[in-house]
């Protein structure tokens, strides 16, 4: 039984009473689970200096992680805006292209489009396992591991994402959505000719510099030099170590990328703002900003204190495009600004922003090492948006000045803090998840045939917020900011920051030396899933999406004869007019009637 | 196992025998780990330029 709330937030208890029945009046057949989900993580390295490979980019490394992959599971090459594979799992690698010239660049893992908790769960694991078991066969010896975590000891932000379907709009803001798309169509025009126009320079300041490189060869001592000014690495590392040119030309086509794209980042923003998830924006902000205390992986900032979420501390904006202007947004929409301006070269992508469905991009979360943290970040912010969309979410309490709210919270491992709430009154993070809690028992009570899932993520969630108020220490191995702090505490107060950072680091590294592993190994740390289901899912896709038809076809038809190619919405195989493509559209609404072969729409083009 | 009742692991009668896989004995073992070259293991860790 929750503890009572204090008076001085009674007002979200009046919510959830007799009065406001008629609101919550049974909606039999709510979808429950149902959406498509995904979850995208971005790995730290940890290269050791003494290793011969620390003197390879960044870029390099992933060439030799991307090899090993690919001998532990069928992949091909991804037809997508930035490099990597697509693999049988149905999920993706990437190369994360952040200034790789300047010492930059991620490894990024997603998983394949899921649609269910543990499914989700599964695939996330198998991901981690899997690049895991890549980088010991490329990199064994040296000892470069990686990192599932959100931030270095310099500050530098990465981490995870979460993706979920969900309702972009309806009736006039949808409209205003689908007039906007049209009213931008000619700033988008004149954008992609000033991209177009960059690319040719970029193309005849190539030809340029060969010829120019060619011609002094001969003359000069040590050309090496003058191709690292004019391509960023020798003629013998082109290619294959550095593939975005020196390092002033990447930060001039940085700056000048922005500058061009930026009217129509503005107005589209401005478009997203107006329209886009104000709904689900609204009614999910103030559980974000509490979801760290079951969720948030801990982080010790410079001054040695504790926090609940590595990520959270860094969040700048609630909604924005994400990274174009130094913005780090909760939610955050880059992916539709891509599509607009970089990955709209068919008709086809730019129809697709008309849909009323779209894909929602949650960057406010950590990467979990504990399963069940995992577990509840994701079926949570699931049934919450399960009981938006059916309407079944009481108002809900709104906070003030949300992005001080959130690093308050983050701030007090405690879970004392207090937050101010519009219209006066306050409340803990805690008393913020149990609202939550209520309005999602209350929604799946009216169910007719509740899942047996959705009700086993209440039972968990409820348990493990009466275990943070009664004694947090119980959820040790369960909850990773719980599990981080009781180390560093053991560690003691004598140990040195950099000893207490390590900690903090390493906790999350992917191998039997990493930290939560060694204590995974002792068994404080109880699995939700058996080695059976990762196991199951490194080989298998997630069935019922397109996941399902993408990695049949990859496993089938990767290391044949025909070259075959694949994306998050299609599979291409051979090459030219002769390329078939099956298109994955009819598989992300629902559930395939009949198994995957009915539904396979093979076009030839 | 409470976990507040751990206490620090009695040194091992032979060192020949491994130490048995408990939260006490890996607790140590990672406090010990983390002491050693932790400088240098964050700056091997850097990630330049972040991510997403």
């Amino acid at each position: 039984m929750p503890p009572r709330l204090p008076a001085s937030i009674c007002a979200i208890r009046k919510y959830l009473t007799v009065a406001n029945k008629s609101r919550l009046e049974p909606r039999s057949r709510s979808p429950i689970f149902q959406r498509l989900i995904g979850l995208e993580t971005e790995y730290a390295l940890h290269i050791p200096a003494s290793s011969s490979q620390g003197t390879l980019s960044r870029y390099g490394l992933y060439l030799q992680l991307r090899d090993a992959l690919k001998r532990l599971i069928p992949a091909v090459e991804a037809r997508h805006m930035k490099e990597g594979i697509f693999h049988a799992g149905g999920g993706a690698v990437w190369f994360e292209t952040e200034r790789p010239a300047a010492g930059g660049g991620l490894i990024e893992g997603a998983t394949a489009e899921c649609r269910g908790l543990r499914q989700l769960l599964a695939q996330q694991r198998a991901q981690d396992s899997l690049l895991s078991d890549a980088a010991k066969r490329a990199f064994g010896k040296e000892k470069i591991r990686l990192l599932k975590n959100d931030r270095d000891a310099k500050g530098n932000i990465y981490g995870s994402q979460e993706n979920y379907s969900a309702e972009f709009a309806s009736s006039w803001r949808l409209w205003l959505w689908r007039g906007a798309l049209v009213a931008m169509l000619p700033l988008m025009l004149f954008t992609w000719a000033m991209l177009w126009l960059l690319t040719l320079g970029i193309i005849t300041y190539t030809l340029l510099a060969t010829i120019f490189y060619l011609g002094c060869e001969r003359f000069i001592r040590q050309p090496e030099g003058l191709a690292r000014a004019l391509f960023g690495c020798t003629m013998e590392e082109l290619g294959r170590a550095a593939p975005t040119g020196p390092r002033w030309l990447e930060a001039f086509l940085s700056f000048i990328t922005r500058v061009i794209t930026a009217p129509l980042a503005a107005a589209l923003f401005t478009a997203i703002w107006l329209t886009a998830f104000v709904r689900i924006r609204r009614q999910m902000l103030p559980f974000l900003l509490s979801r760290a205390v079951t969720s948030g992986a801990g982080m010790l900032d410079d001054c040695g204190r504790f926090h609940l979420a590595d990520k959270a501390p860094a969040m700048n904006c609630l909604t924005g495009i994400g990274g174009l202007l130094a913005d780090r947004p909760i939610f955050t929409f880059g992916h539709l600004f891509k599509t607009v301006y970089a990955e709209n070269w068919l008709p086809n992508d730019y129809f697709t922003l008309f849909s009323s469905q779209q894909r929602l991009q949650i960057a406010l979360g950590d990467s979990n090492m504990a399963q069940f943290a995992e577990y509840l970040r994701v079926g949570t912010t699931l049934l919450v948006l399960d009981c938006i969309e059916a309407g079944a979410m009481p108002p809900v309490p709104k906070v003030l000045r949300p992005l001080k709210a959130l690093r308050a919270i983050c701030a007090d491992p405690t879970l004392r803090t207090t937050v101010p709430l519009v219209g006066g009154g306050n409340c803990t993070a805690l008393q913020l998840q149990r609202f939550y809690l209520e309005a999602c028992r209350r929604f799946l009570d009216e169910q007719e045939h509740p899942l047996v899932e959705a009700r086993e993520v209440i039972e968990h969630w409820e348990e493990t917020l009466d275990a943070l108020e009664e004694d947090s220490q119980s959820l040790v191995g369960s909850l990773d900011w719980v599990t981080k702090r009781w180390v560093l505490e053991k560690a003691g107060r004598g140990a040195s920051w950099q000893t207490r950072k390590k900690i903090d680091l390493k906790y999350h590294e992917l191998s039997p030396d990493g930290y939560y592993e060694r204590l995974r190994s002792t068994g404080v740390a109880q699995d939700l899933l058996s080695p059976e289901e990762v196991e199951s899912a490194r080989r298998n896709p997630p069935l019922g999406t397109p996941a399902t038809v993408r990695g049949r076809f990859i496993r089938e038809f990767a290391g044949g004869a025909e070259a075959v190619s694949a994306n998050w919405k299609a599979v291409y195989i051979g090459q030219g007019r002769r390329t078939k493509v099956i298109r994955l559209a009819s598989y992300r609404r629902s559930l395939p009637p009949e198994g995957p072969s009915k539904d396979e729409r093979v076009e030839q083009r | 196992m409470p976990l507040e009742t751990l206490a620090p692991p009695s040194p091992p009668s032979n060192s020949a025998i491994p130490a048995p896989v408990t939260v006490a004995n890996v607790l140590s073992a990672i406090i010990v780990d983390a002491a050693a070259a932790a400088g240098e293991y964050l700056r091997d860790t850097e990630v330049p330029h972040g991510g997403e």
